[in-house]
């Protein structure tokens, strides 16, 4: 697995881990727990250039649901050792840090590379492994066991915590006995989605990991440019929630869906996903590069790059292809007159999550898998911002559990306890 | 281009060390001896600037200042003086000084003023000293009593990259920001490249074509200083193109050559071109253009402190890399009011960051100049 693909599956396990009482996935989970929590952070404070003060630290930390105790043991020096900033101290007591972040796929990378530098346990493979592997498609117990190669005892405790955490999951279907998958991916749909995974077949698993890829490497294609051949397996898992899509509808009511593959899905309300808000911009500007009236697009991230800036000029179709962008506060529309008539001026609703989902429409847009976001990095870049702390953050309930143990947990804690007392 | 010091040219140089210190306490970015190009068909032909100093203003335009000195009394001083007009206009400096030994200022009034020159004799540098009150016995950085030294560490790229050398002396000056900025990165690595050469003349290469790198970025920022922070990124990945109708052109080039190259293989032999489409075309952005855009977005956001950049790295260059010492920070912050050190140390060590991050230092430079800042005094 390459460096940035740990990484991202870090933060997502990191993510799913938030809020969830000490035990001993601590130890069998700290490396990825740390790598994933340093990532959010990183990409947090990123460009915030200067000195941030111990406060502000810690409440970037809190915001992120990160102890702050960590940031400052842990967090920060992995970044200076990184070359990514100055520790400032007086005596033992933090006093600040000096901001160097480098970009997205730097952090990535170079965290992956910190990953396999601290030693992760069996089950830090393992669950990062697995997690990967699942994003595409699920696969019978028997085929990850081979593909990740772990013993029965490590992949017991990986699945426990996978579980309890609810970024695996396991279930019969009509010709293996257990399949696992990834349910994180979609949270708001699991049911709906295992009852269309349950009916498929191995050729038919293996044939919607390759669909999934090609939406990765190109998201929000249309859908009436995908291979034919594939056009059943496609309608069903689009039917029933597998591929996410994004819906334009035009002046003639016909309605164009451009497809995604799914991705992680950390908040209860699916309003609140700040990945629907990304795919509903791509599909936009999809939109306008595809089947557009007046005027295709031929460089969408260019489009993305004006649309933010409030640069674009005014346009007729402008109402029609951003309905969807408006109707959730992602841009708003001035009506103004231009010598061919009534055409639509496009200004960017410019609020962290909003800029949030820009970021990630971009990365989308770039080809490059999104890193998992929540309204958590848009708190953080608030308080970095605007200086403030919206406490609404608080009130979204993840869909975590609050205790993550494996089942041998307790004879474990026995025998090393035992050991000790020897 | 004069190579052996005769009296007269010591006393040429003392003349261009003194204005350069003269011209450093002002805030200007100095450097001797600049030579000017001249492109004939037949040849060549050089000609110097003794002095050329820059200076950027709080919006970081440049004001370009040179200076002709002249110790003897072999030219005719109105031909020297319709001499640095001519230069003046070529290299858009909006100040002219012109320095002899043996002249009555007055009698040049008129035809320098219409010139926009300003002319001094000698003796009354001395009087300029007291003025600005400038310590006359402290010669440092580019005008340090090193400057030999420099001059020869510089000169042996002759043998190695003359390439590198002439831009470093000649032809930067006469590019815009971005294409400066453009060549010097790639003039860096190919100093890393250079085989048998003494790592510590190397060092001192490398930060002497940093110091000029970091000049080059922050008149580069200028273009996106008055941006939204969400345009700067594209302005500055294309700028480093010559902007975005340059780097559409080259695309759609880089595509069509694509196109004609990947039809050719399948035709010929059967196979797929092993690259795709997107990663030929998107290759001609440069690697380093998004630290280059974080290292901006740092410059725009403290503009005053940036202003101090490229003479922190000159002064390393020159105290700390070629003389083994230390820089004051007294030195570098001269005529910047308001900039406190522990800033200007910090976008110095943000260029530096930058210049790791695209591989234009290797660890040894970078060990050099890390311990360099360590030994900053106030």
């Amino acid at each position: 697995m390459d460096n940035p693909n740990i990484t991202s599956k870090a933060v997502e396990i990191s993510k799913c881990l938030i809020g969830a009482a000490p035990g001993m996935y601590t130890h069998d989970l700290g490396v990825t727990r740390e790598i994933g929590d340093a990532a959010r952070l990183a990409a947090s404070i990123r460009r915030r250039g200067g000195t941030m003060n111990r406060e502000t630290i810690a409440a970037v930390s809190t915001a992120l649901k990160i102890d702050s105790r960590l940031t400052e043991t842990a967090l920060l020096p992995l970044f200076e050792n990184l070359g990514w900033g100055e520790v400032k101290t007086k005596g033992s007591k933090l006093e600040g840090f000096i901001e160097r972040v480098p970009p997205g796929e730097d952090i990535l990378s170079s965290l992956g590379k910190s990953w396999w530098e601290r030693d992760p346990t069996a089950v830090d493979e393992a669950s990062v492994n697995a997690l990967s592997l699942l994003s595409k498609r699920p696969y019978a117990l028997d085929a990850l066991v081979s593909e990740i190669g772990v013993n029965d005892v490590e992949l017991g405790r990986t699945l426990d915590y996978g579980e309890q955490a609810r970024y695996l999951g396991r279930f019969g279907s009509e010709d293996v006995r257990e399949i696992i998958w990834a349910p994180l991916y979609w949270a708001y749909n699991a049911e709906k989605v295992q009852q269309f995974l349950q009916k498929q077949r191995e050729p038919n698993l293996l044939a919607i990991g390759h669909l999934a890829q090609e939406l990765r490497r190109y998201p929000g294609k249309p859908r009436e440019n995908m291979d034919q051949s594939k056009a059943p397996l496609l309608g069903s898992g689009i039917w029933w929630g597998f591929f996410p899509t994004g819906k334009v509808t035009d002046r003639q009511k016909k309605v164009h869906e451009y497809v995604f593959a799914s991705t992680p899905q950390f908040e209860a309300d699916p309003k609140s996903d700040i990945f629907e808000k990304a795919r509903m911009i791509v599909s936009c500007l999809r939109h306008g590069q595809y089947s557009a009236e007046i005027t295709k697009i031929r460089y969408p991230l260019f489009l993305l790059e004006k649309l933010r800036s409030n640069q674009m000029k005014p346009h007729s179709y402008a109402d029609v292809q951003y309905a969807i962008l408006v109707l959730n506060g992602v841009v708003k529309l001035e009506p103004t007159e231009r010598w061919y008539g009534k055409s639509w001026k496009v200004t960017f609703v410019n609020t962290p999550e909003n800029e949030l989902a820009a970021d990630m429409a971009e990365q989308m847009l770039k080809g490059e898998e999104p890193v998992a976001n929540t309204k958590e990095e848009a708190e953080a870049r608030k308080i970095l911002t605007e200086g403030m702390y919206n406490y609404s953050a608080e009130q979204r309930k993840l869909k975590t559990a609050s205790k993550v143990a494996a089942s041998d947990e307790y004879e474990r804690l026995l025998q090393s306890v035992g050991g000790l007392a020897r | 281009m004069k190579s052996a010091l005769t009296p007269s040219s010591e006393l040429d140089t003392d003349l261009k060390l003194r204005m350069m210190r003269y011209f450093w306490s002002l805030g200007y970015f100095v450097r001797r001896n600049v030579p000017v190009v001249e492109t004939t068909a037949a040849k060549s032909q050089y000609t110097d600037i003794d002095v050329l100093g820059v200076k950027l203003d709080q919006e970081f335009n440049s004001c370009y200042a040179l200076c002709d000195c002249k110790s003897g009394i072999t030219d005719g001083t109105r031909e020297r003086l319709f001499w640095l007009s001519g230069v003046m206009k070529y290299f858009g400096a909006n100040r002219g000084v012109f320095i002899r030994t043996q002249m009555i200022p007055k009698k040049y009034m008129d035809l320098a003023e219409r010139l926009g020159i300003i002319t001094i004799a000698a003796d009354q540098i001395d009087e300029l000293e007291r003025s600005y009150s400038i310590d006359v016995h402290k010669f440092v950085g580019p005008f340090g009593r090193e400057y030999v030294k420099a001059d020869t560490i510089l000169n042996s790229l002759r043998q190695q990259d003359r390439g590198i050398l002439e831009y470093l002396r000649t032809r930067y000056w006469g590019d815009p920001p971005y294409l400066q900025t453009f060549s010097l990165m790639n003039k860096c690595k190919d100093l890393l490249l250079i085989q048998n050469v003494d790592e510590d003349n190397r060092v001192f290469q490398v930060a002497y074509a940093l110091s000029m790198l970091s000049l080059s970025v922050v008149r580069f920022a200028r273009q996106v200083l008055f941006m939204p922070q969400t345009d700067r990124e594209e302005v500055i990945s294309l700028g480093l193109l010559g902007g975005r109708t340059d780097y559409l052109e080259k695309k759609e080039l880089m595509r069509n050559f694509y196109d004609f190259m990947a039809t050719e293989i399948e035709k010929r032999y059967k196979s797929k071109y092993p690259v795709s489409q997107k990663a030929f075309t998107e290759n001609l952005i440069p690697g380093y253009a998004k630290y280059l855009a974080d290292l901006m977005f740092g410059i725009c956001r403290q503009p005053q402190a940036a202003l101090t950049l490229p003479r922190m790295i000159d002064l390393l260059a020159y105290e700390s890399v070629l003389r083994d010492g230390s820089v004051s920070g007294k030195d570098v912050l001269g005529a910047e009011a308001g900039v406190s050190l522990e800033d200007a140390v910090r976008i110095a060590k943000d260029f530096l960051t930058f210049a790791k991050r695209s591989g234009v230092t290797n660890a040894y430079v970078e060990h050099v100049l890390e311990e360099a800042f360590k030994r900053i005094t106030a």
